[in-house]
């Protein structure tokens, strides 16, 4: 019989009020998950074996020296890593990258520039076209925080016209970070590129 | 990865799991009708089958026909074993003379858990306690941690049943959301509307009539409520509003019936919509749909002599009037 649990994903909670959608989202796609606070001990981490992780925002602000730090474990695992907004942050500054309070503060229905097709997240989806050809897509952002450098190993896959970089990806390691929130439903394609990651990247 | 969680294979696996945990013992279940207990009491059924007892408890504080219809969906139509303790007598009696909120919610419950404790002690030989704690109630949220937590919280208990009743719990929807839960349950055939209905408080009309709780107040108001529902779904409002029912204000107030003066009760209609029920506007519902739904109520129920809207926000109202 089919086990259901076998693969799986963990959900890490940095306090953002959107981590249960996220969940909800990836049960949705037909994937079982939990939802862990992110400081859950490592034993529980390593026990459980994820498929892969994905870290949630939160209302830490990143740049501080107490801020909350993704559990180190997550990433000896050769796991996939998906930051969201906050998760995106953390992993920025853990990897050697810089983030700094946003001139322009972003929150409510933003577009994004997919700057790259080599990340596979965005694969077949848009919303729009630029001039360029590059895929546009409606997203939900909420942040007053940006990370401006980006992590040694990672590149730019999404950007807005306020926030340069809104989307980065170490595509060898497969740990990616996006700055919008994929798991609302204002961000149209947001469950398929849950999909693509959860389902597509993770394996 | 393949995807394997789906509502099919989610009930395969729970029921699968029931029976491998349960094995030839027997399961008590409290079912009030709700969401999580009657899928639970759906899953334990085609689990376990009669090795399921269900206490229904009846406190008569219920909707209209709410009793019936839980006994007619799961004992008539599903075949669970289900007893009803009809406890109205005993909830008026201790309510009786008792006006404030707080000591009306207190004394509901601790009723309930009697009731249910006398019907549990003419069962033998049970073994387990099966009850309908979802994924929501058992994560535990960042923030309520300091360094390092513990893995797991440890589950919500039943609400205060004494220590000697010592059952295992069996609490199979407990990695499930809320929507996963009702998907579920139209799986399982429970009829959707018992599935989709708003939240209802657990000491039910009790607190939905303002001091001193009577049966004749209750009997009236649930006629109102049953009114307001009914024209809600008539209407297509039902899913529009969050949360609807009727408030029993035990004020008399003055009417005019044929050429006579009388001095009767006044109900009061509640609707709003709400995400997280943490706010609340009220519901900008028509005045054509309320000035029908208040026709009905002062035409079809005798003594009452006026219908009221409210037309507060949550903050600062609440939206339970008790």
């Amino acid at each position: 019989m089919t086990n259901i649990h076998l693969d799986k994903i963990l959900v890490l909670d940095f306090g953002s009020q959107y981590t249960q959608l996220i969940a909800r989202r990836v049960r949705e796609i037909g994937i079982y998950c939990e939802l862990l606070p992110y400081d859950v001990d490592d034993n529980f981490i390593k026990k459980f074996n994820p498929k892969g992780v994905i870290l949630s925002g939160g209302p830490d602000i990143v740049t501080l020296n107490d801020s909350a730090r993704a559990p180190q474990i997550i990433f000896e695992l050769g796991v996939p890593v998906l930051g969201i907004c906050y998760g995106m942050q953390t992993i920025a500054m853990q990897f050697g990258g810089q983030a700094v309070s946003a001139n322009k503060h972003e929150y409510g229905s933003a577009q994004i520039k997919c700057e790259d097709d080599e990340c596979h997240l965005f694969t077949n989806l848009s919303d729009d076209t630029n001039d360029d050809g590059h895929a546009l897509l409606d997203v939900w952002m909420s942040h007053g925080i940006e990370v401006n450098t980006l992590p040694d190993g990672f590149k730019l896959i999404a950007s807005t016209n306020n926030c340069a970089i809104a989307g980065f990806a170490n595509i060898e390691k497969h740990y990616y970070g996006l700055q919008f929130h994929p798991e609302v439903t204002h961000t149209k394609q947001g469950k398929h590129i849950l999909e693509h990651f959860v389902a597509g990247i993770c394996n | 990865m393949k995807k394997k969680w789906t509502t099919d294979n989610i009930i395969s696996d729970l029921v699968k799991n029931l029976k491998k945990k349960i094995g030839d013992s027997n399961v008590l279940l409290g079912l009030s009708g709700g969401v999580d207990s009657s899928v639970v009491a759906a899953l334990l059924n085609k689990a376990i089958g009669d090795q399921l007892t269900c206490v229904f408890v009846d406190n008569g504080l219920l909707r209209l026909n709410e009793g019936d219809e839980v006994m007619q969906t799961f004992a008539d139509n599903m075949g669970v074993k289900v007893i009803r303790a009809n406890a109205q007598k005993k909830f008026y009696e201790t309510l009786s003379n008792e006006g404030e909120p707080e000591t009306k919610r207190k004394i509901i419950g601790r009723a309930f858990i009697e009731v249910f404790e006398e019907e549990a002690r003419k069962l033998d030989d049970i073994k387990f306690l099966a009850q309908g704690t979802i994924y929501p109630d058992v994560i535990e949220s960042a923030g309520s941690s300091s360094g390092k937590t513990k893995v797991i919280k440890s589950h919500h208990n039943v609400g205060g049943l004494p220590e000697y009743l010592s059952f295992e719990l069996v609490e199979p929807l407990k990695e499930l959301f809320k929507d996963e839960v009702r998907e579920i349950g139209i799986k399982l055939g429970i009829p959707t509307h018992m599935l989709y209905r708003h939240p209802f408080p657990g000491p039910g009309l009790g607190v939905r009539i303002l001091g001193q709780v009577k049966q004749e107040y209750t009997d009236i108001l649930r006629l109102a409520d049953a009114i307001f529902m009914q024209e809600l779904y008539n209407h297509n409002l039902y899913d529009k509003v969050n949360q609807a029912f009727a408030v029993f204000l035990p004020i008399k107030s003055v009417g005019v019936v044929g050429d006579e003066r009388r001095y009767d009760f006044v109900i009061a209609l509640r609707a709003v919509e709400t995400i997280d029920f943490m706010t609340a506007r009220w519901a900008h519902l028509p005045y054509h749909f309320l000035d029908l739904v208040s026709n009905r109520i002062m035409n079809e129920i005798p003594r009452i002599s006026r219908v009221v809207y409210d037309i507060s926000g949550k903050p600062p109202a609440t939206i339970e009037w008790e």
